[in-house]
């Protein structure tokens, strides 16, 4: 089910009208939230239910197995994890491992995989790695599990961000499902600011660049023009950042109306002024997952500068791959590894600058190193990527960036939204009192209906595929 | 009621405001959801008829059925023809579904262009695309398609172009009717725009007369049990006809005695004397005028 649906519209209605009558009610509370989550991802394809299912209950009974039988715990974690890396593997990259198998030894592998698991189940990333981090942190001590099946299965599958995230982890969200949340009236505003500024950003903003990197990018032939491509890149960089936080928004608001807090997922990434901040701010619940349950375990930079950057390497590349089954993927970790590499040695750029222009030149050159890394993200091949950073770099061609009316005026909005808070001004609008309510009410009503006119053609998530 | 959540009221009353104002200055854009409502209620609405109409966008938009209920009142008639409509036998089982034979005089009426009796048009893609839409799209559409068209999304350039009100250069008027007739006008006419479509189509497959005998055998099953059927050629421009003869190897002489042979009747066409806007369409008055044609025709011998 998607969000931007009418179908979601019902299921949300029916959804929150029967949840207000939750009150105290925990068990009922949870059983209605596991329904609902198992009704809005069977939407999609109900077989694939299954799988959640599954892992969730290999998982959960894990768990219980880690604390209650500690001697065999390390073995108790390792068929937890080897569960949902197999499911993930089997169902993501059997098709890419087998593909490449043929062409380096050219068997047929590949024609011997059931096509029904070569379909990626939506959000099987997302809900795979929530999924290992309860186990991990039970092993590790810092969690104690639940016995409560269906507490367990309310946080695994909640339909806010079952498909998209942000990945919540169970530490977090385990403690808030037994307890009773009471929805605040700051709640229920600070939700519906989220739904709006989500759908805003989905509906208006990434739904309207989209015409303009699919012009650009699924075309056969690379368009000769330098200053095209990078206005298809920036449009692609915007698109992604606005399809994926418009989606995080959305799921934090829907929390906030059931009372439950995520994360922040995204903090104005593009306004870095090193790539170190960039991670920071970028797919925050995916970088510190990966930080906390791949980066550290591995050594961190504990073990020697050399070894921090082997683990780094690692750290990206896995990330990289994690994003979709393709070199280009793997490639666009990689790249990003190299430069937050070369960053470290140099310590340029930094988040801290005291100078203003070198803070530009800092923002200046990671908004180059990662409009470059989404070039291979988006590409359909590396060597497509290489052709297209081929005529970026070459400086020549027509003086259009190929946005048109219609996509600059889109653009126009959200670059002057990154300057606003990147300068600061965002800050400095501050209007107190009465008027200051009333405008953030006309605000968001003219939000609504600017989502309702302006929408561009309605189309699925980027992140639904990974 | 405390203030926050007054204020969400206020706020949705205010954004009311707003739609309701945006609403009704900004353009509507029927081609978009009146036309998935007309295609989605075409396919799945489960209304039954003792006259229905086959054939391809030059039938869909060039035959009435308002008009020929005019002249033969006791039909209750369907456009269910289909853009790039074949005339084969997965159309032939669809509209059997929406015959009512439970009425004493049935009528089948067969738009026999070059293309419906083509291999281009043999995987009636447009009919099998619309029947095999999710559940829930059909519904949307058929459902909500009409109030869909209220909240129309808009570009930029389209408010540009009516705050500056500049005039389109061109403009394809299409009103969709429940009974399966697209009433058109376009503007400006040229009568060669079809040509090239038709050429190219004709460069990969020209007339199947193995389809015409698979017709033939289908009306003969028809007549057997009682259903008349009818069968005209849909005009068109004087050169896409010559270009329908010739490239598209079509033999109206050999076509029009197989059909009769078969047990239809041939309703003869003078295709001058309908005008149409891009050489194959008929505008909304000339396709008034050749229904009400047919229909007399068809009344002449029943």
């Amino acid at each position: 089910m998607l969000f931007n649906s009418i179908v979601f519209l019902l299921f949300a209605t029916l959804f929150f009208s029967i949840w207000q009558f939750t009150k105290s009610n925990i068990t009922f509370k949870l059983v209605l939230l596991t329904i609902a989550s198992f009704v809005f991802y069977g939407w999609w394809d109900w077989r694939f239910l299954f799988l959640i299912i599954l892992t969730g209950l290999i998982d959960y009974l894990a768990a219980i197995a880690i604390a209650q039988i500690p001697k065999y715990k390390k073995a108790f974690l390792i068929s937890s994890l080897l569960a949902n890396i197999g499911v993930l593997s089997l169902f993501k990259y059997s098709g890419f491992i087998s593909e490449n198998i043929d062409q380096l030894l050219g068997t047929s592998l590949n024609n011997q995989i059931n096509d029904f698991f070569l379909i990626t189940p939506v959000g099987i990333s997302f809900y795979t790695f929530q999924s290992m981090s309860y186990t991990i942190d039970v092993y590790k001590g810092k969690l104690k599990p639940t016995k409560n099946i269906i507490q367990f299965f309310a946080y695994l599958s909640m339909f806010p961000q079952l498909v998209a995230g942000p990945i919540i982890r169970a530490k977090d969200m385990l403690p808030q499902l037994i307890g009773h949340r009471k929805v605040t009236k700051e709640d229920t505003w600070e939700g519906f600011r989220f739904i709006v500024k989500g759908y805003f950003k989905k509906m208006v903003i990434a739904d309207n660049l989209a015409p303009i990197v699919v012009t650009a990018f699924n075309n056969t032939m690379v368009a000769d023009s330098s200053l095209f491509w990078w206005g298809a890149v920036i449009a692609f960089a915007f698109q992604i950042y606005c399809d994926f936080a418009g989606y995080s928004d959305i799921a934090r608001g829907l929390a906030r109306w059931m009372g439950y807090d995520f994360p922040d997922n995204f903090n104005h990434p593009y306004i870095s002024t090193s790539l170190r901040e960039f991670w920071g701010r970028w797919h925050i619940s995916l970088s510190t997952w990966f930080r906390d349950y791949v980066y550290i375990p591995l050594g961190g930079n504990k073990k020697g500068k050399l070894r921090g950057h082997i683990n780094m390497w690692i750290t990206m590349v896995v990330s990289g791959l994690w994003h979709g089954a393709a070199w280009t993927y793997v490639m666009w970790g990689a790249l990003h590894a190299m430069f937050l590499s070369i960053e470290r040695v140099l310590r340029f750029p930094t988040e801290k600058f005291s100078n203003q222009f070198l803070r530009f030149c800092g923002w200046l050159l990671v908004i180059v190193q990662v409009l470059v890394a989404w070039v291979f993200f988006r590409a359909n091949s590396i060597e497509h990527a290489f052709e297209i950073l081929k005529v970026m770099f070459s400086f020549k061609g027509s003086l259009s960036l190929g946005w048109g009316f219609d996509g600059s005026i889109f653009m126009l909005l959200i670059i002057l939204r990154e300057i606003m808070i990147y300068m600061g001004i965002d800050k400095r609008i501050n209007i107190k009192g009465t008027k200051g309510v009333f405008a953030e009410m006309i605000f968001y009503a003219l939000l609504i209906a600017i989502i309702i006119f302006f929408r561009g053609n309605g189309s699925e998530f980027i992140y639904f595929q990974f | 009621m405390d203030k926050l959540k007054q204020n969400i009221w206020i706020t949705f009353l205010m954004a009311i405001i707003f739609i309701v104002i945006l609403g009704s200055v900004l353009p509507k854009n029927p081609d978009k959801y009146l036309k998935d409502r007309f295609w989605a209620y075409k396919v799945h609405h489960k209304k039954s008829y003792n006259f229905i109409i086959l054939g391809d966008s030059r039938t869909y938009r060039g035959v009435s059925p308002y008009d020929i209920e005019q002249v033969l009142p006791e039909f209750r008639v369907f456009n269910f023809a289909f853009s790039n409509g074949g005339l084969n036998p997965a159309i032939y089982k669809a509209a059997e579904t929406r015959l009512d034979i439970k009425t004493d005089s049935t009528i089948i009426l067969l738009g026999v262009s070059a293309l419906t009796i083509n291999n281009l048009s043999l995987p009636n893609e447009q009919y099998i695309q619309e029947l095999t839409r999710a559940k829930e799209e059909v519904m949307e559409r058929m459902y909500l398609g009409t109030y869909l068209n209220y909240f129309s999304s808009v570009t930029p350039t389209k408010v540009r172009d009516l705050i500056e009100d500049k005039k389109p250069l061109s403009n394809y008027i299409s009103i969709y009717h429940d009974n399966g007739w697209v009433e058109s006008e376009k503007f400006p006419q040229d009568t060669m725009e079809a040509m090239p479509f038709y050429v190219k189509d004709f460069e990969l497959h020209t007339t199947n007369y193995q389809l015409v005998d698979q017709l033939c055998e289908q009306i003969n099953q028809w007549t057997l049990r009682g259903i008349k059927v009818f069968a005209f050629r849909p005009p068109a421009s004087e050169p896409l006809i010559s270009l329908e003869d010739s490239a598209g190897n079509y033999n109206e002489a050999l076509i029009k005695q197989k059909v009769e042979k078969a047990g239809a009747h041939w309703i003869d066409i003078n295709p001058t004397l309908y005008k149409t806007y891009d050489g194959s369409h008929l505008y909304k008055s000339q396709a008034r005028k050749f229904s009400k044609h047919i229909a007399n025709e068809i009344k002449n011998s029943l």
